[in-house]
């Protein structure tokens, strides 16, 4: 009692420091910044963050970090944004949201999944808040129980949830993850210091990048195809109704459990170091799919689609910055960034950190949550102009879409290569998109396949393939992932039975806007 | 056979040989280099097969049924013409993929500052767009590019070929 | 608008756009050095954030001391493992003194090696000085020792963490044989977070990271049963090796050597451990392109001794990134580089030569030479 008594003592102490008047402005100003690089695809993430990290080391430390994370918190929340109003995700982070995003905006309802994407973020947040809070005690056990064996199974599956929540075949799903890990082994760090699949090709020395290939994968079919048919991205009137301000916010509510489990996902991927944001997004995307009365409607519209993986990409920023802080092990990429900005400020990670400091610790957590209250009030005022893209004519949108994009895309090394890779997969995008060849998988193949080859590597290196009997978590994760793919199979035989659809394609199931 | 399918067989013949091709390329380097690409190369193959067992189930099912299968596997979305729709339009599509690859060229020639502008520009007005919107979207993609992204944030936009070729 | 009008704009702006290239890249010419109004580009071939606020930083003192104190910008040109970005500075950049760069250790390592890829000559460029930094083996609580002098009591097979074979595998492994305590290297991992990870789960006894690395979180890897069981330390042109003043507990690679092998000291092993001191010596190495004008390289190389001189700047540097800025100017950047060229180029170190072997990757079966 007396621990959660002090717990709950710096957390309010921590919340208290969030509004002091030096720390608000800044995180008000961090919160600008990265409205706007999450808004803009290409300068989100990590290299907006890293360029921007300058200004941060002229302020006090603890008003730097705010500056900081503020900026990271909100990114994903504003890469909604394109994800939903083009079909674009800003960042792979919001890769699920486009699934059932798009397809609202193109019903008129672009207000209503974002407003619903805002506060499922911020529930989200307080969701991880409230984990953090609670665990506190068993942190660093849940930490250190995981090995590289049980890391490479959570990546395997996140990516076979992807494979096979993203399409409407699930073979074709498969083929598409595999083609993405294939891709993500083009690389000179072979151990013979040959590169692999690169030949001499300096700009695929350190592997196909993430940026120019989503952006070309995604944005080059939809721009294509407004342009071919003349219209606006929504397909209905114009509706005094498109701020979907209450709208947003009922959903929420109704799926107040959903926002919990998806946010309890979200933490627990935050707080296992390496995983990364994508794999929070696709377990709360599978989970809702798998709670939902009718898994038919993702990929078509279905609300549950946009608020689950939203809140499960929130609640993996506090989760992430759990073991930054106190074990100086990174929880995902940026936060890795964030580290090395928090050394050459002064903080120094450790356990005194939810010991002695907990309440500098709740601050940033705080610092979090608020930053996205904050970012969601924000798009909200600015809702009706955002949501007013989704009117305007192919003819304006399309060509400062692609420009926009080009820069984007030309963001990942400076290079020309970047620009010609755009153009490769946009018009390979185009094919899968229009030949039913899911998209997202191949993306989530790229993005996971290195962190999975590290990892199964280093799981035969150093257990043999013992690793495969030995060790209860993996089986776990095994059975889960055994679970994804045969039942969905086993429930397409039932019905095929009963002479429904052919065999092995989904039964109208999750079809994804992607075609 | 519907242009769907005719699709389908390519893009999995394809996915067919890109795996055997990968593990031809990677034969010679050492065990741990090739594991995985030996293992993602088999998955593809693997539901490769999957798909082709599927094709050919689905094709025989609509040769013996004597119902009329849709010509055409649609898309999803409210385009949703999937292969058949774009194969009508292949003049249009292959225009504007001829208009981005454009962008591209000249990106590389004139670099993104000059290059993008000037497609808004010339796009729009091709477009029957009135002179002062694209006026303004061009110079405000400009303004935006220049001040934010190469002033403030130091983007290093790369050399365009042009300016290396006049050695300037 | 019609196809020849079109054509027209386009060249019309093409012709535009190389005046206002042209107009804006005036160098400063050599007889008056003077960089008044100019902006000077500091490539940067890595995406590391830390490197560019250490560059940024740097840069600001390194204008206070050029003439006319230009405009200084730090620019990104990642790839091909720093490749591309020496390789740019050697091919692309114009020798006119308003830009400068740096090559890495595995660029430099990947030069001496012949490897693919490499389109730089260091030769031909002026150098303009060397930054070199510690490193450190760290030891977890699966390894079952007490201190850096228990390794030879330790039971069972030591395994060591590491990103990919080079000098510190190297130089750990010839340790540890002279321990006569099994080892192996685990190659694969990511960056030392990732290890320190590994170590705490248990999955591996030890690993490395650089010496900034842990001094800024050594507390923090106590608390994780983390400690350092050797550093490389310092050696100067007669080949003595010291401990490195902010970790006078920790033992030099040298030291341990020699304290499990006596026997061993003056073998190819024993002098190997001082080479990778030297290799490791090189950590970035500073250069402007070639034919850049002497008198812009010697304003150039002034400026930058002054900068790395001044005792404001590295109280500044070892504020921030916790530990001592160790720079040589271009005479030492120079000597060291033609010691550590020199020392690689010996039959230990050579194809078929043990120290090869356990430093660098082997060739693939069939692969092209390097």
């Amino acid at each position: 009692m007396g621990e959660f008594a002090f717990i709950l003592t710096a957390a309010g102490a921590g919340l208290a420091q969030v509004f002091t008047g030096d720390i608000f402005p800044m995180m008000l100003v961090g919160i600008f910044v990265g409205m706007f690089l999450g808004l803009v695809p290409g300068l989100g993430g990590l290299i907006g963050f890293a360029l921007l990290i300058p200004f941060s080391l002229s302020m006090e430390p603890l008003v730097g970090i705010a500056f900081l994370l503020a900026m990271s918190a909100v990114t994903t929340q504003t890469d909604t944004i394109p994800a939903v109003i083009l079909g674009v995700p800003g960042t792979a982070a919001a890769m699920a949201t486009s699934l059932d995003g798009y397809p609202l905006a193109k019903k008129g309802q672009a207000g209503r999944a974002l407003c619903a994407s805002y506060y499922a973020s911020i529930f989200g947040t307080l969701v991880a808040t409230a984990l953090f809070l609670l665990f506190l005690p068993i942190l660093r056990a849940v930490i250190f129980a995981f090995g590289q064996p049980e890391f490479f199974m959570l990546v395997m599956l996140g990516l076979i949830l992807a494979g096979s929540l993203a399409g409407n075949s699930l073979a074709r799903g498969l083929i598409m993850a595999g083609f993405g890990l294939l891709l993500s082994t083009v690389t000179l760090e072979t151990s013979t210091g040959e590169p692999r699949f690169a030949g001499d090709i300096l700009y695929l020395w350190e592997g196909v990048p993430l940026l120019p290939v989503i952006l070309g994968i995604f944005a080059i079919p939809e721009v294509v195809d407004l342009a071919r048919r003349k219209v606006s991205i929504s397909a209905t009137a114009y509706d005094t109704r498109v701020s979907g301000l209450w709208w947003g916010l009922k959903d929420c509510i109704r799926n107040w459990w959903l926002i919990i489990k998806a946010g309890t996902l979200g933490t627990v991927a935050g707080f296992i170091p390496g995983l990364g944001g994508q794999v929070a997004e696709w377990l709360a995307y599978g989970s809702a799919v798998a709670s939902d009365k009718d898994p038919s409607s993702f990929g078509k519209g279905n609300i549950r689609g946009v608020i689950a993986p939203e809140a499960g990409t929130a609640a993996q920023k506090p989760g992430a910055l759990i073991p930054t802080i106190t074990f100086g092990i990174p929880g995902n990429g940026g936060m890795a960034i964030v580290l090395g900005v928090f050394l050459i400020l002064g903080l120094r990670p450790g356990p005194e950190m939810v010991t002695t400091k907990l309440d500098s610790t709740m601050m940033m957590v705080w610092v979090i949550v608020v930053a996205n209250v904050v970012a969601a009030i924000l798009a909200l005022l600015l809702q009706k102009w955002l949501v007013l893209l989704c009117y305007l004519r192919s003819s304006v949108i399309v060509p400062l879409v692609v420009g926009t994009m080009m820069v984007g895309a030309t963001m990942a090394n400076q290079s020309f290569g970047d620009v010609i890779l755009f153009f490769i997969f946009g018009v390979l995008g185009y094919v899968f998109k229009h030949a039913d060849w899911p998209r997202v998988p191949l993306i989530m193949g790229l993005i996971m396949g290195k962190l999975a080859e590290q990892y199964l590597f280093l799981s035969t290196n150093l257990h043999g393939f013992k690793w495969l009997t030995d060790r209860p978590i993996v089986w776990v994760i095994a059975v889960v992932i055994v679970a994804v793919v045969v039942v969905p199979a086993i429930k397409r035989a039932w019905y095929s039975s009963k002479g429904q659809q052919g065999f092995l394609t989904q039964e109208s199931t999750l079809s994804e806007d992607d075609k | 056979m519907t242009s769907s399918r005719l699709v389908d067989i390519v893009l999995t013949i394809s996915f067919c040989i890109l795996s055997i091709l990968a593990v031809i390329m990677v034969n010679e380097f050492p065990f741990r280099d090739k594991l995985f690409p030996y293992v993602a190369s088999a998955m593809i193959f693997l539901f490769a097969i999957v798909s082709c067992a599927s094709i050919y189930a689905d094709l025989r099912s609509s040769k013996n049924a004597a119902q009329n299968q849709p010509e055409n596997r649609p898309s999803e979305g409210r385009l949703g013409d999937g292969i058949a729709g774009v194969h009508q339009d292949i003049r249009i599509v292959l225009r504007l993929f001829g208009f981005i690859l454009l962008l591209v060229l000249l990106v590389l020639l004139i670099g993104h500052l000059i290059a993008i502008p000037l497609f808004i520009f010339v796009y729009m007005k091709m477009q029957n767009e009135p002179l002062w919107i694209a006026v303004i979207s061009a110079g405000g993609f400009f303004v935006f590019t220049w001040t934010i992204l190469v002033e403030t944030m130091n983007v290093a936009f790369p050399i365009p070929y042009l300016v290396d070729w006049l050695g300037l | 608008m019609t196809i020849s009008k079109i054509c027209k704009s386009l060249a019309i702006t093409a012709f535009a756009t190389t005046c206002v290239m042209g107009w804006s890249a005036t160098s400063v010419k050599a007889a008056d050095v003077n960089f008044k109004g100019k902006t000077v580009t500091i490539w940067m071939p890595s995406k590391s954030v830390s490197i560019r606020l250490f560059l940024e930083m740097w840069a600001e003192e390194i204008s206070k001391n050029l003439p006319g104190n230009p405009k200084m910008i730090v620019k990104g040109k990642p790839g091909g493992g720093g490749l591309v970005g020496i390789n740019f500075l050697y091919n692309a950049v114009k020798p006119d003194g308003l830009a400068m760069g740096y090559a890495a250790t595995p660029a430099m390592i990947a030069y001496a090696t012949k490897a693919r890829g490499v389109k730089f000559d260091p030769k031909k460029m002026p150098v303009l000085g060397i930054m070199t930094q510690n490193w450190v083996g760290l030891y977890g609580k699966a390894a079952g020792i007490k201190g850096p002098f228990d390794i030879p009591n330790a039971s069972g097979e030591m395994t060591f963490a590491a990103r990919t074979k080079n000098h510190l595998t190297m130089t750990a492994t010839l340790v540890m044989a002279a321990a006569g305590v099994k080892f192996k290297v685990v190659e694969g991992f990511g960056a030392p977070p990732t290890m320190f990870q590994a170590m705490s789960s248990g999955e591996v006894k030890m690993a490395y990271t650089s010496f900034p690395g842990y001094s800024r979180v050594v507390d923090n890897l106590n608390n994780m049963k983390i400690f350092p069981w050797f550093q490389y330390g310092n050696i100067d042109d007669q080949g003595n090796v010291t401990r490195d003043s902010l970790a006078k507990d920790v033992p030099t690679a040298v030291e341990l050597f020699e304290k499990f092998n006596p026997a061993g000291i003056g073998s190819d092993d024993h002098k190997a451990v001082k080479t990778a001191i030297r290799i490791v010596a090189v950590n970035r190495t500073f250069w402007l392109p070639p034919k850049t004008d002497q008198k812009m390289v010697d304003a150039w190389r002034n400026a930058v001794k002054i900068a790395s001189a001044s005792k404001e700047f590295r109280a500044k540097y070892r504020k921030k990134f916790g530990a001592p800025f160790k720079f040589g100017n271009w005479q030492q950047a120079e000597k060291t580089i033609k010691a550590s060229v020199a020392a690689l180029d010996t039959p230990y170190f050579l194809p078929g030569g043990k120290g090869h072997k356990l430093m660098f990757r082997t060739k693939k079966k069939g692969g092209k030479k390097k």
